[in-house]
């Protein structure tokens, strides 16, 4: 495996504001590589930098193994991008959108001729190809948004938050879409600020904020890395304080937040955790409602360093 | 690529329809407003008619009778006589029929208002009464009175001096004032092809829409966008102008003279500099697209204002003081390209005209290529 993206100390400022504060990564060929960080915290930033859209203040930027610049031809003719905007020209059909994108790598009529085909194929637009995008809803415009971005078959391709604002069943379309991408052998960069989209299809994971890297790893690693492993949530009206410290004293317990009649135990380890907080409740008689247990997701790790929610 | 992007630049404006619609409707609809608004003034200069007027007169052989029926005779005649009594005359002028009563034996003239054709019925009558005074100076200072065959003579070599100069067109094009308000219209009109170019640099810059960044990180030099998209517009709206002459010449019926190959040029050039100041202005990354239009704006409508398509005297003034400045104005460029087609038959003038433009259409060019080319934005 090579390194298809190599970015070392990256510095970039509007002004006042620090944008990416010194921010590296690797993304080696093959990964689906996740960008994870709330709105602003840099992560369509550092793509646009990648691509040498960007100027930025400091550090060094390298794609297939080059220094990335405006004039790196060769390396963009492999990679594709997918816009978190839909970038597609109005006054032409869903056919016609997508080979004219296709056109600006691939030269050869017949070629391209075949690859658009696929690409409608493979975003599921066949009925819709003498389309014209106002005629589209949000989930199929966000598939020829796609579409158009991958038409050429690169070897690199970026997803900036291609879900925004797109109904279930697009979405699930859109994420098996991803997934045989990198079967057939594309690298992705992947980025949003839904966990469970990163969480379901990335082999790492960078969560960023700020500007700046936070953690790094696959989602066991990311979640090995916090206090919490297991979340127990218990519907119960009136219990006493007595009780909320004595559950505080239980095995692998670290807190214990009791508010609006629902109490949260969060736990540090430990197998049988749910067994012994029911026991307790039994012991005691306290009646109680609902009961859930959740195992700790990418918020939480998120919310553990940064001290605030993922979608803050 | 360059005929991909030349395919696709083309498609897309002419499946958009505003673009297209607002390009060909500015000159038509202003050409149509114009020629409503001239209409009666170039029908009457064109068709100057005969002036009626009613003559009062005993003696059927006066020297001003004579005056009058010589000014009533042949295809170029000037006035429209017709003897009455004095009622008769009277009751014409009052109903309009007549511009005006002349009373031979007094020369003296009557008229109801003060019009154009009262200024002339006043005119020859005043140069009559110069006419005769010489005519009674000479005679007096011969010796014994002249017969009548010599005083006839005398009358028309007098008269015959009015003749003597006569308008001669040194060339084959249209003089017409308001012929030079349809020209202003076209070189307005190329300027403002302007509008449709900084649409297009939007569509190639990544700050401003997602089409711009998709061709930021495609593969291809932004010459070969620059160049095809700059052909595009200007097939297109070389058309549009072409389609807009037509109207002018055909429906309304706008005499352009007959250099119509040379006409046809000049609105190829004009459109393509006003193209090139559109890529210019497209070009600079850091200001919106409502920004842009307000340059475009204002730059054509000044560059317009400085070639007197507002106010006269305007480019005069520019000659007396700032000279280089009308030979590098492409609104002066255009306007003075139609005014040598129309004044000169010489072709020298028009020719340095479409060459000044074409140089600096190269050049806006590529200076808006040098600022995109290696562009990598501040912020998106």
């Amino acid at each position: 495996m090579s390194t298809v993206i190599e970015v070392n100390n990256l510095v970039k400022r509007y002004k006042d504001l620090v944008a990416l504060d010194h921010f590296s990564l690797k993304i080696e060929e093959g990964e689906i590589f996740g960008l994870l960080g709330p709105n602003g915290s840099g992560k369509t930033t550092t793509i646009n930098c990648i691509l040498s859209l960007l100027s930025y203040n400091k550090g060094e930027i390298k794609v297939f193994g080059k220094e990335m610049k405006p004039t790196s031809y060769d390396a963009k003719k492999d990679i594709g991008v997918v816009m978190q905007n839909v970038a597609v020209f109005d006054e032409l059909t869903v056919y016609e959108n997508i080979d004219y994108f296709c056109g600006l790598y691939i030269k050869d009529k017949e070629t391209r001729k075949k690859y658009v085909e696929e690409a409608i194929e493979f975003v599921d637009l066949s009925d819709h190809r003498k389309f014209l995008p106002k005629k589209l809803s949000g989930g199929l415009l966000r598939r020829l948004n796609i579409a158009c971005g991958i038409a050429h078959k690169p070897k690199l391709i970026f997803f900036d938050e291609p879900t925004v604002a797109v109904d279930p069943q697009s979405r699930n379309k859109i994420l098996e879409g991803i997934k045989t991408l990198n079967e057939n052998g594309a690298t992705i960069v992947y980025t949003s600020h839904y966990m469970e989209e990163v969480e379901l299809l990335c082999s790492r994971i960078l969560i960023m904020d700020k500007g700046k890297k936070i953690a790094l790893g696959t989602k066991d690693e990311l979640k090995r890395m916090i206090k919490n492993t297991e979340t127990i949530k218990v519907e119960v009206l009136g219990l006493e304080t007595d009780y909320l410290e004595k559950l505080k004293k239980l095995p692998h317990v670290y807190d214990a937040v009791y508010e609006e009649d629902l109490l949260q135990l969060y736990f540090s380890g430990g197998k049988h955790n749910l067994i012994r907080v029911m026991e307790f409740f039994k012991e005691n008689d306290i009646s109680f409602g609902r009961v859930t247990t959740e195992l700790p997701t990418l918020n939480d790790v998120f919310l553990e360093i940064t001290g605030k929610e993922l979608r803050d | 690529m360059f005929w991909h992007n030349f395919k696709n630049c083309t498609a897309v404006i002419l499946k958009g329809k505003t673009t297209i619609f607002w390009t060909l409707i500015f000159p038509i609809a202003l050409a149509t407003f114009m020629y409503m608004a001239f209409g009666n003034l170039m029908e009457k200069e064109e068709m100057f008619h005969d002036i009626n007027v009613a003559v009062v007169s005993s003696d059927e052989e006066s020297q001003l009778m004579y005056v009058i029926d010589s000014l009533s005779e042949g295809d170029d005649s000037l006035l429209n006589a017709e003897k009455m009594t004095e009622e008769e005359a009277k009751k014409a002028l009052s109903d309009e029929t007549v511009e005006g009563i002349i009373f031979a034996d007094e020369v003296r003239l009557t008229v109801n208002e003060n019009s154009a054709d009262a200024s002339i019925l006043e005119g020859i009558l005043s140069s009559y009464k110069q006419n005769e005074y010489a005519i009674k100076n000479i005679i007096e200072e011969m010796d014994g009175m002249p017969d009548e065959a010599f005083i006839r003579t005398l009358t028309d070599d007098i008269m015959a001096d009015v003749s003597y100069y006569t308008e001669q067109s040194v060339s084959k094009g249209n003089q017409s004032l308001y012929t030079n308000y349809f020209y202003a219209i076209f070189a307005m009109s190329c300027l403002f092809a302007a509008y449709s170019s900084i649409t297009v640099t939007g569509n190639l810059q990544a700050n401003e829409s997602g089409r711009g960044m998709r061709k930021c990180i495609s593969p291809n030099s932004k010459l070969v966008f620059i160049l095809s998209e700059f052909f595009s517009l200007l097939v297109i709206h070389s058309v549009v102008e072409i389609i807009a002459f037509l109207y002018m010449k055909k429906v309304l019926g706008i005499d352009f003279g007959d250099k119509n190959p040379e006409i046809l040029l000049t609105l190829f050039a004009g459109c393509m500099i006003g193209l090139a100041i559109g890529f210019i202005i497209g070009a600079v990354s850091n200001i919106g697209m409502e920004g842009k239009i307000g340059i475009v704006t204002a730059v054509g409508l000044g560059l317009s204002g400085m070639a007197d398509l507002f106010v006269n005297g305007v480019k005069h003034a520019i000659e007396q003081h700032v000279p280089i400045i009308n030979k590098i104005n492409p609104a002066a460029l255009i306007t003075d390209c139609f005014y040598s087609l129309n004044v000169y038959d010489d072709n020298s003038v028009f020719f340095q005209n479409i060459v000044i433009m074409a140089v600096e259409s190269v050049v806006l060019l590529l200076i808006a290529f040098m600022m995109v080319r290696r562009n990598k934005y501040a912020s998106i």
